[in-house]
């Protein structure tokens, strides 16, 4: 497995709960895809299911002991789905692709 | 007074029994007075119903100093008929002296303590310094909505929550804010009770200065089962 370089929010706790501050949670919801995005090609991995998500440690800082609540893993799947990163597989939403490159980029 | 006919165990049974009566009566007597007495009140909320009609029927007709009369009156009977009396004058001219007053109390207290104070507390304050004739809740609170209208020196301010401040005119957010980030960034991440400690101010009053250094974007919230947490917001200022 491919060593992951952990971007620095991902030892800020704040990053692990949705802000609520709008200007903020962009920020927070784009360093979120832009790590999960990283993830996923370095992992070579292309399906996240938000159920099992805390397992793989890109939700779950054990270090810092923080995860990201469900809702939170959501929000981010739902951000890169509209960035055309993601699309749900089933319509509960609990299973996503994760599409490295967008379509267009290809 | 009545001559005693018999001693022993019989003449202190009849004696009691005497006493008893005597008490029950005066009992009687004093709940028909409050029974009478409430009726009376009652005859005098309607008359007020009708004349507070009449006034919003025929506005022009009367003149301003006996609106103000009437409506003392209605304070003094403990009607709340708020919709009626807004329409005839915006407040009563009690709350405005009441308001005067209370900032008069508490602006010396407010400017030491570090320019905000909770309502409930100023509360407590206004009413443990009068002693007697104390207010009520809601007047408090009507006196002090009023305050920005009288340009007194302090107003009434209502956080997000819902809790409400009494807070010197001149105070500001921003200013108040930078000192903020400024103790968060020193002590890394704060919790509300620990700003609390920090600057000697209470509890809910630390947690709604957190709140509002977040809304301005200079703080973000860590929160976890350690509780709620404040930190530099990092997301803005590494922005690269």
């Amino acid at each position: 497995m491919a060593e992951i370089n952990w971007p620095w929010q991902y030892n800020f706790p704040p990053f692990f709960t949705i802000q609520p501050n709008k200007e903020t949670q962009k920020l927070q919801l784009d360093a979120w895809k832009s790590l999960v995005l990283d993830y996923c090609r370095s992992t070579k991995q292309c399906v996240i299911d938000v159920r099992e998500a805390n397992n793989s440690p890109v939700f779950h800082n054990a270090a810092i002991s923080r995860k990201l609540p469900p809702e939170g893993i959501l929000l981010v799947l739902e951000e890169l789905a509209a960035s055309g990163n993601a699309e749900p597989l089933d319509k509960t939403k609990t299973r996503w692709f994760i599409f490295w490159r967008t379509l267009q980029e290809l | 007074t009545r001559i005693k006919l018999r001693t022993g165990i019989v003449g202190i049974e009849r004696s009691i029994h005497e006493k008893n009566k005597v008490t029950d009566e005066s009992i009687t007597v004093a709940f028909q007075d409050l029974s009478k007495l409430m009726t009376m009140a009652k005859d005098m909320v309607v008359i007020s119903k009708t004349i507070s009609d009449k006034i919003c029927n025929h506005q022009g007709e009367i003149s301003e100093d006996e609106t103000v009369k009437f409506k003392s009156y209605l304070l003094s009977l403990g009607i709340e008929d708020p919709v009626t009396r807004n329409r005839v004058q915006n407040e009563n001219q009690f709350y405005e002296n009441l308001a005067k007053e209370i900032s008069k109390i508490l602006l010396g207290t407010i400017k030491e303590i570090g320019g905000m104070m909770v309502l409930t507390d100023a509360y407590c304050r206004v009413n443990r310094a009068r002693g007697l004739e104390l207010l009520s809740p809601d007047d408090f609170l009507n006196a002090s909505k009023l305050m920005d209208q009288l340009s007194l020196p302090l107003k009434l301010r209502v956080f997000d929550s819902g809790v409400m401040v009494l807070q010197l005119l001149s105070h500001d957010d921003q200013i108040l804010v930078r000192e903020t980030v400024l103790l968060l960034r020193n002590h890394s991440s704060m919790s509300p009770q620990e700003l609390s400690t920090l600057v000697k101010i209470p509890v809910s009053l630390a947690k709604e200065r957190l709140i509002v250094a977040e809304k301005f974007g200079r703080a973000c919230r860590d929160e976890s089962i350690e509780g709620l947490r404040f930190h530099v917001n990092f997301f803005l200022e590494n922005r690269s």
